[in-house]
């Protein structure tokens, strides 16, 4: 059940309909079960999963919250092993019994099972490690209500992609729900529509020239297709990416709860460091606060940051899928980080910091920002290792030809309007404000954008990137 | 020199050597990230720096959210006031 699915909508709308036609009390077990029903959609084996992982860490918080000593490390390690062991047995063993086995000239087939991935277990098991994590701090109190915790862990909006959200942020808004005011409900509008445009018409049209591209790496040799197929993907995966967090943003508050942002124009980052302030906020803060700092606070010193760093990059990397590829993509960012780091050190108090904070400069970080990304993409995009030295090696000129421009005019307009949007929304948050415009200004905005929506759609519905993480 | 007036002082002293800027730009006002351009990274070796020189734990939550010299100054002042009392 996709978000950009007739399916999906008919679903919501149903479900919202009844969540308001009855008490809270009854509205949350109706969630709670629309919720289940949502991800059993994909495949209903999956259920046993996430209620294992939803039963065994209510109960371990009850458990952590009274404990102390060496008891309580116990429980903490008991919550981390049975969610990292399904998610590592669900997710890894086939990378890592697959190496293991090329390391020791072994036959893959000997090792290798038919394991399929189940949607959405790296964004929930998250979420429920931060709940563990955070009782185990005392930063938060167990949450004695099982229903709530089931609900905080399975509500559907977040379930398949995100964003991470915490125990602490979202436990409290099921406490203390109130009925969403107006201005909510129409901020939520907003957000379904800013996510289903930037899905159908953005994404959805630079995944064509990317898809060219990566269908057939073979066929565009040279530099100019591998930079057009890259910096398409890199579009695609923003736009695919975010809108499908301004959707569930949307869902979540027409239900009456805020989700954290997860986006924040991450295209117009002038640097590492700022690129993971506005891509994927919910995964950076997660791994700041629950692996980076842990690890940071243990050892000082500034190469135990710089080592955590690019720990923390790699694990990012593994994150997003178990593939070599993955690992290199979470590598190359996390050099990227440490050498904007490096370089800042360097050059702090001199001319050239100063030039670079100059109005001027923030157009060419911006685009060699860009760029860097684009890189990245080889990696994240790429199938295998060789797939990315080749589109790498078609970058940087190695191929000895050209090769071509794989944008077609219409995508290079939407690539003008969408840079245009960004840099708006940048400066005046429109898109925002937009929520609290008069009717004349909102209803002909919902029209213009239900005819885009209409008019430009890609003919066949492309599935949400991030649904395979 | 008083409590609050000694924090300050070396407060400014570690985020001049951290930016390698003078102690004379660093206003009360100034804001971290805006106009030192500290970034995180940035922000938690001065957090460390601090941390061994006042002996005290930064928590996270006041780490990642403070806005300017002032917050720092405020929070540490606070904690160690006790300290300097004694």
């Amino acid at each position: 059940m996709l978000f950009n699915s007739f399916q999906y909508w008919i679903f919501f709308l149903i479900v919202l309909a009844l969540f308001y036609s009855v008490p809270f009390r009854v509205g949350k077990v109706l969630l709670l079960c629309a919720s289940y029903v949502f991800y059993m959609w994909w495949d209903p084996r999956f259920i046993v999963l996430i209620l294992t992982s939803t039963i065994v860490d209510y109960w371990l918080g009850i458990l952590l919250e009274s404990a102390s000593g060496r008891r309580k490390k116990l429980l903490l390690v008991v919550s981390l092993v049975v969610n990292l062991g399904i998610l590592g047995f669900f997710k890894y063993y086939n990378f890592f019994a697959g190496s293991l086995a090329t390391l020791l000239h072994l036959p893959q087939s000997s090792v290798i099972l038919q394991i399929i991935l189940p949607v959405g277990i790296s964004f929930y098991t998250f979420a429920s490690l931060s709940y563990t994590i955070d009782v185990y701090w005392g930063k938060m109190k167990a949450v004695r209500n099982f229903i709530d915790y089931a609900f905080f862990i399975a509500f559907f909006p977040h379930l398949i992609a995100g964003p991470i959200i915490r125990g602490r942020q979202f436990i409290s808004q099921i406490q203390n729900w109130r009925r969403p005011a107006t201005v909510v409900v129409q901020s939520g509008i907003v957000l379904i529509l800013s996510g289903l445009l930037k899905k159908i018409v953005f994404a959805d049209r630079f995944a064509i020239v990317s898809d060219k591209y990566f269908g057939d790496l073979g066929g565009h040799p040279g530099w100019l297709s591998a930079w057009s197929g890259c910096v398409a993907f890199a579009l695609q995966v923003f736009f695919d990416f975010s809108g499908y967090t301004d959707i569930a943003r949307g869902c979540a508050k027409l239900l009456g709860f805020e989700f954290p942002l997860n986006f924040a124009r991450p295209a117009l980052s002038r640097n590492p460091p700022d690129l993971w302030q506005r891509w994927h906020i919910t995964l950076s803060l997660w791994l700041r606060d629950y692996l980076f700092m842990p690890l940071s606070r243990r050892r000082r010193g500034r190469f135990a940051l710089y080592r955590n760093l690019i720990l923390v990059m790699v694990l990012v990397g593994l994150w997003h899928g178990a593939n070599w590829t993955f690992v290199l993509w979470g590598a190359y960012h996390g050099v990227l980080l440490l050498s904007h780091r490096v370089f800042d050190r360097a050059t702090a108090g001199t001319l050239l910091s100063e030039v670079m904070r100059k109005r001027l400069f923030v157009p060419f970080s911006v685009a060699l920002m860009f760029l860097c990304y684009a890189v990245s993409v080889a990696f994240f995009r790429a199938s295998t290792l060789q797939d990315s030295a080749f589109i790498l090696r078609g970058m940087f000129g190695f191929h000895h030809v050209t090769g071509n421009f794989l944008f077609t005019t219409g995508t290079v307009v939407l690539f003008f309007i969408s840079l245009f949007l960004a840099v708006a929304q940048e400066r005046n948050q429109f898109i925002d404000r937009l929520a609290l415009a008069p009717a004349r200004v909102q209803i002909p905005a919902y029209v213009c954008v239900f005819l885009t929506l209409e008019l430009f759609p890609v003919t066949d519905q492309v599935p949400f990137v991030y649904f395979q993480f | 020199m008083d409590h609050y007036a000694q924090v300050e002082q070396t407060v400014k002293e570690i985020l001049a050597k951290q930016l390698k800027i003078d102690t004379a730009n660093i206003k009360p006002e100034v804001l971290l990230a805006e106009d030192l351009r500290m970034d995180s990274f940035g922000a938690l070796e001065t957090a460390f720096e601090l941390e061994d020189k006042f002996a005290i734990q930064i928590p996270n939550e006041v780490l990642f959210n403070v806005k300017t010299v002032k917050d720092i100054v405020d929070y540490i002042a606070e904690q160690t006031q006790g300290k300097a009392n004694t």
